[in-house]
């Protein structure tokens, strides 16, 4: 018993041990998968792709782009017809972010913008099809900021 | 003399905020605190550190009161008033209240013979109150008027004090929960699900004169937050530990001054937190029964 209280408080009472991580071992998780389709929408029959225009610092805000196609001809662009939104999202804390800006480019190409995480973690982006305020169908793209 | 106090935690005031308890023999107390407090990490749920770069602080203006309802009974309120700054790429600035708690307390355990071992025992009930919004209620989205931990909560809690001629020791352990709470805005439909939550503290002091330097470990824990809705998520536990020293002046007209550092960088294995460095300056003035 003595030592079983011994141990508690040496448990207890112990330093907390810093495991830090740089920003430079961050920015290379969560980057854009080369796979042919990263994201299928089954919904609307359509793949996503995503690729980073700036990636989000403490001194700027992140933007990236928005690709959909058909699996079948990677290079011809399709808008799907529910509407595309962006929530980023951080799962640990049960938190979301400030919202993103969405401008299409051209057919089946959005700009997302203003891209900004509250918080350093591990968040999710979700990209998501929405009819009005309904998801219809969302992927997730997890990230380590 | 003995003074117990908890920090919230930097993201959200997921802290639980023991509220002001008479722990001495006097009829009322009444104390104003400022707390500077900066966050100095972030740590993640796989208790790997990142140092926080970009200046993120609050300034906490507390007032506290504790009032003997009936011999044994007691009352007590915390009010906080926060103001938090963001500087970096979305820099902003928000003020407000911070969560609102209540209490009501009962000597369960008095010291009334001086006994050289039993300690006297405080049992108290608080009621939290969501003043603070949560981060989920946030205007903008970045956070920074979240001021709170945003949920109506319960929590039963004991304080246990002793003294030994110069040497005094305090104990408070609490558990809580906290209720969920149905949120609807742009970034999340549905119901915040935040579970219980607890926290132990094990303290110690020397007195000298009219001075005391103490020492006060506060471990907390906090359940997940899930969300049922969109988007719909599972959350992960919070953890982190206070290690405080403070440094006391009692006063002859019955009030104490103290300063204290808190730091919750030192001590424990924080899970899923920011942490924070904060200096408080506290009085306090007393009522004899």
């Amino acid at each position: 018993m003595r030592y079983f209280l011994f141990l508690i408080i040496l448990f207890l009472f112990s330093c907390a041990k810093p495991n830090y991580i740089g920003p430079t071992e961050l920015t290379r998780t969560g980057n854009p998968t080369m796979a042919a389709c990263p994201f299928y929408f089954q919904e609307e029959r359509l793949c996503l792709s995503y690729s980073w225009n700036q990636f989000p610092s403490e001194e700027s805000l992140g933007s990236f782009t928005m690709k959909f196609y058909a699996e079948e001809n990677p290079n011809t662009y399709i808008s799907p017809k529910l509407s595309p939104s962006v929530k980023l999202w951080m799962p640990s804390m049960g938190h979301g972010s400030s919202p993103v800006i969405i401008k299409i480019v051209s057919e089946g190409i959005y700009e997302v913008t203003d891209v900004y995480f509250t918080m350093l973690g591990e968040w999710e982006i979700r990209f998501q099809l929405k009819n009005n305020d309904e998801v219809i169908e969302e992927k997730i793209q997890k990230i380590t900021i | 003399m003995t003074s117990l106090e908890s920090d919230a935690a930097s993201c959200c005031g997921a802290g639980f905020t023991i509220p002001s308890i008479i722990t001495s023999d006097d009829k009322a107390q009444l104390a104003g605190l400022y707390t500077y407090s900066k966050i100095h990490a972030d740590v993640l749920a796989d208790g790997k550190w990142r140092e926080r770069k970009e200046d993120d602080h609050t300034q906490i203006f507390k007032l506290e009161g504790a009032h003997i309802l009936e011999d044994r009974w007691q009352a007590g309120l915390s009010i906080p008033f926060q103001e938090r700054t963001r500087s970096g790429v979305v820099s902003n600035q928000s003020k407000g209240f911070g969560d609102v708690t209540a209490q009501i307390g009962y000597e369960y355990l008095p010291d009334w013979n001086y006994n050289p071992y039993r300690p006297k025992g405080i049992g108290y009930l608080s009621l939290i109150a969501p003043t603070g919004r949560s981060i989920n209620e946030s205007t903008d989205g970045t956070g920074i008027d979240s001021r709170g931990r945003g949920f109506w909560g319960i929590g039963l809690g004991t304080v246990l004090t002793k003294n030994w001629r110069r040497w005094d020791a305090n104990s408070n352990f609490e558990v809580h929960q906290s209720f969920n709470k149905k949120v609807k805005n742009k970034r999340v439909h549905g119901i915040l699900k935040p579970g219980r939550g607890g926290s132990f503290a094990l303290g110690s002091g020397f007195n000298w004169k009219s001075f005391r330097l103490g020492g006060l470990i506060n471990w907390v824990y906090e359940d997940p937050i899930d969300v049922d809705g969109t988007p719909a998520s599972s959350g992960q536990l919070q953890r982190y530990t206070n290690g405080t020293v403070i440094l006391s002046y009692l006063m002859e007209n019955n009030s104490t001054a103290s300063v204290s550092y808190t730091d919750q960088t030192v001590f424990g294995s924080p899970s899923n937190t920011s942490l924070n460095k904060s200096i408080t300056v506290f009085f306090q003035q007393r009522w004899q029964r």
